[in-house]
């Protein structure tokens, strides 16, 4: 018990190390890391945590971690749920935020309700990611305040005036009586099951 | 440089204060399309005001006016609970948006920051002027809110600046222009002239910014103290303060205060609650990873007033158990019989991560191995069974009363979640309220 639970602080260590310097530690950095001084002992963990394939060894002997030991990565050819030894150019992927959202600082979520962009799929509970920063082009789905509410449809621009367009032909089109309010451009739609 | 040399050079130094405009309202208005144009007043959980939006202050409300009086001034103010973690969300991008500008930004409060743009107009391709709009555009576009800008050559003329053109205004205090433009403008203005140096001041016949400005610097020296010294040379146009670009700091300190009502002058119940922050506190703590070494506590009574103690720990501690005897210590200074307590806070702070350690030197090693294998075992059984499903027996009285608060007390954004979030975690992103049609 005593063992089971140092083995665990120690994975827990390892996970924080890896968290701040995207890679794992050397012997030596381990060593500190769990304040031994033996390499042997160091080598028993290692190997133990190989074994429950927490990290592996690349070619060059130098331990690199495994999906099962932190986090999510989206690697471009791997289908899902299938596990890969493979060495990954781990600089090249994207974390998922980064993947939904551009712009970190002038992102916005949003939960659809009602079934107005049910045509271009997006269906009612839906999250939408809403940039605040992007200039919002003629055929982009877009945030906008309508009598002071929020809703989103299709944004057309035709001969220099813009109104709003739903994705399913039960609504009418909205023509702002003044300035169009738009809030922001739609650049992701997230769907929980 | 001699002074007049200064005075003709605009801008030696190019400083920027950017201060947003009624932060916490602006944020709801921000999210809240049904807000927009409103009187908004956040403080709902706490009877007092903590923002009132533009819409508001024009009727009259201000910071700290109690709820039922805001009631009776302007009955058809919006007023919402404080929905700290989306503010804190704005305050990390209005900062961040700064700092893509220039590296060195000094996070002065929530919602205010300085920047220095020295030497950037040719790496940016703008004037300072530009630099200033373009920042303030930008914050505009992308949070929804608006701010007031401040730019001139010291920090103390910027501060000024930003205020002197509320809400969303932007000026320019330049230096050979400086007396000119505060030559109205009262004295109590100017940061760190506190109520009893202003009335000094006016003792002396010094009334506005630019009369205190034009004193000869001999008289200065003769009547004042070094900071106000630093004042008047910073009000000239020569820089004394420096924007304080902060060590990131990594972790902030953990804050846990709840108002009950109705308020109470018994002394199990007040320090019941008291305890139950302390459980909240230890338990974020420990979610995180975190140790204290520093905690504070405070009472807050029914007029407003507020008692604390600091105290720093032997050794570092997320455990309630470890803490209550100190905290009970506090609590028999700070608590006077008779007097009604509306609300109770404990402020952890100091914190480090639970890796290492450093015992008490006189505490047996055992004893603190022991505490962390219990709450080890209590959030265990709280992740099965609950929140405080084992609590202290002082705490008992607090949740007892747990369901006193109403619903309306809690922020909006945590009454409803995103599918996927939960009551504890929720994603670090504002969410526009109401849905979309």
């Amino acid at each position: 018990m005593q063992n089971n639970s140092l083995y665990e602080s120690r994975k827990t260590s390892i996970i924080k190390y890896y968290k701040r310097h995207k890679q794992l530690p050397t012997y030596d950095e381990l060593a500190d890391l769990f304040e031994v001084r033996s390499k042997g002992s160091i080598h028993k963990y290692v190997q133990k945590f190989i074994e429950d394939g927490y990290m592996d060894r690349s070619d060059t002997g130098r331990l690199v971690p495994t999906t099962k030991l932190y986090g999510l990565r989206v690697l471009g050819s791997v289908q899902a749920g299938f596990p890969t030894s493979t060495e990954e150019e781990t600089a090249d992927t994207l974390s998922l935020d980064e993947f939904l959202i551009q712009s970190p600082e002038a992102s916005y979520m949003l939960q659809v309700s009602g079934d107005s962009m049910i045509d271009a799929g997006i269906m009612e509970g839906d999250m939408v990611v809403v940039d605040r920063s992007k200039t919002p082009q003629s055929g982009d789905i877009v945030v906008a305040e309508v009598d002071s509410d929020w809703t989103m449809k299709y944004l057309i621009k035709r001969g220099g005036k813009m109104f709003l367009r739903a994705a399913n032909k039960k609504y009418p089109d909205i023509h702002p009586d003044d300035e169009l309010k738009i809030a922001g451009t739609v650049t992701s739609v997230i769907r929980k099951y | 440089m001699t002074w007049t040399q200064v005075k003709m050079h605009s801008l030696p130094h190019a400083i920027l204060h950017i201060d947003a405009d009624a932060f916490f309202a602006s944020c709801e208005q921000a999210l809240h399309p049904e807000y927009k144009g409103k009187p908004v007043v956040t403080g709902k959980e706490r009877g007092i005001v903590s923002a009132a939006s533009y819409e508001a202050k024009a009727k009259g409300i201000s910071r700290g006016v109690p709820l039922r009086d805001v009631k009776k001034i302007c009955p058809e103010a919006i007023i919402v609970a404080s929905d700290y973690e989306t503010y804190g969300l704005f305050s990390k991008r209005l900062f961040a948006i700064m700092k893509r500008f220039s590296n060195i930004v000094e996070e002065y409060g929530i919602d205010e920051g300085f920047i220095d743009i020295t030497g950037l107009r040719k790496p940016l391709g703008m004037s300072y002027q530009d630099i200033a709009r373009t920042m303030k555009a930008t914050i505009e576009q992308e949070l929804g809110i608006t701010v007031s800008v401040g730019l001139a050559a010291t920090k103390s003329l910027a501060k000024i600046a930003s205020k002197m053109n509320k809400p969303s205004g932007f000026t320019y205090i330049p230096n050979r222009k400086a007396a000119e433009m505060l030559s109205v403008m009262p004295i109590d203005n100017v940061w760190g002239v506190g109520p009893n140096t202003a009335a000094y001041m006016r003792q002396m016949g010094i009334e506005t910014v630019s009369a205190f400005m034009n004193m000869p610097w001999e008289i200065v020296q003769q009547n004042f103290t070094k900071p106000h010294q630093q004042i008047w040379h910073e009000l000239n146009g020569f820089k004394v303060y420096k924007v304080i670009k902060e060590e990131k700091q990594r972790y902030m300190s953990i804050s846990k205060t709840r108002t009950f009502t109705p308020a109470s002058k018994k002394k199990n119940i007040v320090l019941g609650q008291l305890l139950k922050n302390l459980e909240n506190a230890c338990i974020k703590a420990r979610r995180h990873g975190l140790l204290a070494r520093k905690m504070t506590v405070f009472l807050k009574t029914q007029d407003f007033g507020v008692q604390a103690l600091d105290v720093c720990l032997t050794r570092a501690s997320a455990y309630p158990n470890d803490m209550t005897p100190l905290v009970k210590d506090i609590f028999a200074q700070l608590f006077e019989k008779g007097v009604m307590y509306r609300a109770t806070g404990v402020v952890l702070a100091d914190l480090q991560e639970d890796m290492c350690v450093q015992a008490d030197m006189f505490e047996s090693p055992v004893a603190l191995m022991k505490m962390q294998r219990v709450y080890e075992a209590v959030d265990k059984v709280a992740k099965q069974f609950g929140k405080h499903a084992l609590h202290l027996a002082g705490a008992l009285p607090a949740h007892a009363s747990q369901h006193s608060g109403s619903r309306g007390n809690i922020a909006y954004r945590k009454r409803h979640l995103l599918p996927g979030e939960t009551k504890r975690r929720r994603l670090a992103v504002p969410v526009l309220a109401g849905g979309v049609k």
